[in-house]
């Protein structure tokens, strides 16, 4: 009987339990947008809106240049994860198991090794076959987690896709790569776009791989932001931050757009549980 | 290369700096070593100026004001910077290969470090005009004989502050800074250092700050791994804050940010102390790096941060005491006269400069690891 | 299970070759790197830095010398392992109620559910640093609603860390969770409760057992970068939980010491290959026919 009534309050338990996650993941998000139009400088008391916050970011050129970097790097870096993650991704469709075995290990290691890890495996890299730390070494070190994550979105996408397509193709004579380029990829299109889209946001935030892989004018976002933050938080920190939810947002939002046009309706959040369900299926195959 | 001399450098560094802090004390001797100029520099003429210059500094160390009055003059000269937070990061961006930095700002010690890695490019006196306005007593510091790769920056001292509303009972040692502990626990921070720490941790015995005695540092280690459990932070940045809100009482840290704690409104009750046991002298110099790309735009910049109105401007933002007299004396009367900026004699008598050795310093670290781990 | 395309077998462009690049790339700029902290770990270091290339057995040694370095290693042990619990006890539910929505909601709830990930993370995190500081608002509304007298002092200890371990992590347990507690054949649940079975030994013999996969899965995605953490412990601790992240980077930045730092970067590896290993070993047994994962 007891247990009747308690199971009665599951229903409503988990909802509030669930609410009250989504506002503990919320509350920071808020605080950080809502100050950086904080009229004074305190960041703890509120006393009117303004955009000067905004207006001193843009005009401290550190900042100006360091967003651009991360820009330029996130840029470079997403469409490279795009064009090796998807042909990896349609290569794992297509070899026997062991290599596709093997090559998936490979991927998930470079997705669960932790980053100080790769940072510092990064860095001995560098300095000891002396390539100079700058753009090139950052956007080198994020493409190696990036293409596992395009080549695991885009195989979920593959997996569910209807292959007869591609069959018809190649019966009415279309060469593999006709049939790759004007049937497979066009398919595809909104995972790579998707995958391309977390690449560059996954680029854009990174921090700790780009502290040891910068060099001296390859400043980022995230990195400029940390030098400011070790004297304190500032409304000028909070005014960046707020600009770069603005961009990753548009990328994610844009992504599932493009989704929803061209693709099964499913969504980004569909597009990475396919991953997440593919991958888990993978596993016990 | 210099070769470091084995005399006993720490002491006559002192001696040699707190007689600029009074501004009338005359110098008995200027250190054993007498080399003059820069036999080091090279004799070939003078390139352009560049257009492009890039200064590696630590951060809020260089007024705004000071960069654009330099932009005004040298309109040519596009300058960027970046920042570090401790000589280590910096050195450690260095050695890894970061090119592209020209002008780096080294304290004493890591000047030297520097030296002897091969880092640092012997400055061309030639286009280094204003360096006769630099104090004699700070032309041939211990760390780089005869100022061959550095010039004085500013200088500060090391110590503590604590909230005097908070802490009733006046503080003045290093005892007391870690005594107090155990009644204000979760209250205290220490620097995020090595050197500072442990160094402190040797003070409070009366051992030398540069001590390299394992007796000695070990008992500095079990201090500190004792008194690890009453710390309430280990950070070089966020105690200003955390002083002037409450959440900390007392702070490890360096006077020029002590200084500014006073200048805010409203200032909050922080006492600033240099320690009874002594504590670190330092001075910060500018040096130019051995791969820099635009040497001569660095020594312009570095000539033009000489100029003694520039200093004064300099010390207006950064509240950390000048190496030049003329500087000092253009300076505003709240921070000339301000004891925490320019200490008299008697208080910056026990204090050393940090003079590095490669065992001492993995000592150090080693130490502090485990401090942090404890 | 997957059958190979067809298309394999066409004409002139071997599938291995679409690996090619990706291939390449994983070895020389992670494979390769990786080989190097292995190489290192058998150098010395260089006086104030950088590495001299004489061969030295002793930075494995020293990780055993000092008491430290094991402690840091347990220390972070213990802190992946609470946080990967706390992120398993507090993501079930949240993935179960996910789970059981309808469509439309399902996927505004996953959205929301990355958003917070789109700002950077350092500023997440120092917004922590804001929200909890003893003035900040929470102190503030708990002193108004008269729940806390005196001072917050939440910071700066190890609940805050953990806290912020949860809030960094919890998506990364909550997907996995998520996709298996969906493909629950919900008539399982049924049946039981038809056979008599109350929702606790459902919930113990049906879907715990059933969505063993999605937990173990989580459960690694959560605990293994996590043994790397390395900002968190800083910023929310006040560095004063040094975890072995902490000290790889000490290692490398602060004290130059890019021989030891490897040996330690090598024993991480090490013990992660390890968990890894027993994570497939344990999967394979709990993956169940019913389940199709």
């Amino acid at each position: 009987m007891i247990g009747q009534r308690l199971g009665g309050l599951v229903e409503p338990g988990l909802r509030v339990w669930t609410g009250a996650v989504y506002v503990f993941l919320f509350l920071p998000i808020v605080v950080v947008v809502i100050f950086s139009f904080n009229a004074s400088r305190l960041v703890d008391v509120w006393s009117g809106f303004s955009l000067k916050w905004y207006g001193t970011a843009w005009t401290d050129p550190s900042i100006v240049n360091a967003l651009k970097t991360s820009l330029i790097v996130a840029g470079i870096n997403a469409v490279l994860a795009i064009t090796f993650g998807t042909l990896a991704a349609i290569g794992m469709q297509r070899v026997g198991r062991r290599l596709r075995t093997a090559f998936e290990t490979m991927v998930y290691g470079t997705i669960v090794t932790p980053e100080i890890v790769i940072a510092i495996a990064s860095l001995l890299f560098f300095v000891t076959v002396n390539v100079d730390l700058g753009i090139p070494t950052i956007v080198i070190a994020h493409v190696v987690y990036n293409t596992s994550i395009v080549a695991l979105i885009v195989r979920a996408r593959l997996v569910g896709m209807d292959r007869t397509l591609e069959e018809a193709a190649a019966d009415l004579g279309a060469t593999p790569i006709q049939t790759l380029r004007r049937v497979t990829i066009p398919l595809l299109y909104p995972a790579i776009l998707a995958g391309g889209l977390l690449a560059f946001t996954f680029s854009f935030d990174d921090f700790v791989l780009t502290f040891f892989v910068s060099g001296a004018t390859s400043t980022t976002l995230p990195l400029k932001i940390f030098s400011m933050l070790r004297f304190g938080i500032s409304p000028v920190i909070n005014a960046v931050a707020t600009v770069m939810l603005v961009v990753t947002l548009t990328c994610i939002l844009g992504a599932s757009l493009l989704v929803r046009r061209h693709g099964r309706g499913d969504g980004e959040a569909g597009l990475l549980l396919s991953a997440a369900r593919t991958a888990s299926e993978q596993r016990a195959a | 290369m210099n070769r470091i001399k084995p005399s006993d450098l720490t002491r006559r560094d002192f001696l040699v700096l707190s007689a600029a802090a009074s501004g009338g004390l005359i110098l008995a001797a200027c250190g054993g070593s007498v080399s003059t100029g820069n036999a080091a520099a090279s004799q070939a003429p003078v390139g352009p100026l560049e257009n492009a210059l890039s200064i590696y500094n630590w951060d809020q160390y260089l007024s705004p004001d000071t960069l654009k009055a330099f932009q005004t003059k040298y309109p040519t000269v596009e300058v960027t910077t970046a920042t570090y937070a401790s000589n280590e990061d910096m050195l450690a961006k260095i050695i890894a290969g970061a090119k592209g930095y020209d002008i780096v700002v080294p304290t004493g010690y890591m000047v030297e470090i520097m030296i002897q890695k091969g880092l640092l490019l012997p400055l061309d006196k030639r286009q280094l005009a204003n360096f006769s306005h630099v104090d004699a007593r700070f032309r041939n510091p211990g760390y780089d004989p005869g100022s061959k790769y550095s010039v004085p920056k500013d200088w500060g001292t090391t110590g503590f502050g604590y909230r005097t509303d908070k802490v009733t009972v006046p503080m003045t040692s290093w005892k007391d800074f870690f005594d107090n502990a155990s009644k204000y626990s979760g209250k205290v921070t220490v620097l995020d250092g090595a050197t500072e720490t442990v160094g402190m941790a040797l003070k409070y015995f009366g051992y030398s700050y540069n001590s390299d005695n394992d007796q000695e540092l070990s008992k500095a280690k079990d201090l500190l791994v004792k008194f690890k459990r009453h710390v309430g932070a280990i950070t070089s940045s966020d105690y200003k804050a955390n002083l002037t809100n409450g959440t900390m009482y007392y702070s490890m840290g360096w006077n020029g940010d002590f200084e500014a704690l006073q200048g805010q409104t409203p200032a909050p009750p922080v006492k600033y102390v240099v320690p009874k046991e002594g504590s670190e002298l330092w001075v910060d110099a500018w040096a130019v790096l051995k791969t820099a790309p635009h040497s001569v735009a660095a020594h312009t910049f570095i000539n033009f941060l000489l100029d003694p109105k520039i200093e004064a401007q300099e010390a207006q933002y950064t509240y950390y005491a000048q190496a030049e007299s003329e500087a000092v004396a253009l300076t505003p009367d709240a921070i000339k006269n301000d004891p925490i900026v320019y200490p008299t004699d008697a208080v910056l008598k026990p204090l050393e400069t940090r003079k590095a050795t490669a065992k001492g310093q993995k000592a150090r670290d080693q130490i502090f690891s485990e401090f942090k781990a404890a | 299970m997957l059958r190979p395309s067809p298309l394999r077998r066409l004409g002139s462009l071997p599938a291995p070759l679409l690996l090619a690049p990706a291939s390449l790339w994983y070895v020389a700029f992670f494979l390769v790197p990786l080989g190097f902290v292995f190489v290192f770990s058998f150098l010395t270091s260089a006086d104030f830095g950088g590495i001299e290339f004489k061969f030295s057995l002793d930075n494995y040694p020293q990780l055993l010398r000092s008491a430290v370095y094991l402690k840091v290693f347990v220390n972070t042990l213990v802190m992946a392992f609470s946080g990967t619990v706390l992120c398993l006890l507090i993501g079930f539910p949240l993935a179960y109620f996910l789970a059981t929505r309808a469509a439309r909601f399902k996927n505004l709830l996953l959205v929301l559910l990355i958003v917070p990930f789109w700002t950077s993370f350092l500023t997440r995190t120092y917004a922590w640093l804001i929200l909890l500081s003893n003035n900040g608002p929470v102190s503030h509304l708990l002193q108004q609603a008269n729940l806390l007298h005196g001072d917050l002092n939440f910071l700066y200890s190890y609940k805050a860390v953990l806290m912020g371990v949860v809030y960094n992590y919890l998506p990364l347990m909550v997907f996995p969770l998520y996709v298996s507690l969906e493909r629950l054949d919900k008539r399982l649940l049924e049946a039981a409760k038809d056979l008599g079975a109350g929702r606790l030994e459902t919930f113990r013999r049906i879907t715990m057992p059933l969505t063993m996969p999605g937990i173990l899965t989580g459960c690694l995605l959560v605990f293994i970068p996590l043994m790397g953490e390395y900002v968190i412990p800083s910023i929310l601790g006040g560095g004063k939980f040094f975890m072995i992240g902490n000290l790889i980077g000490d290692e490398f930045v602060s004290a130059h010491d890019w021989a030891f730092g490897s040996a330690l970067g090598m024993a991480v590896i090490i013990v992660l290959l390890a968990l890894i290993v027993l994570y497939f070993r344990v999967s394979r047994r709990t993956a169940t026919p019913e389940t199709g994962l």
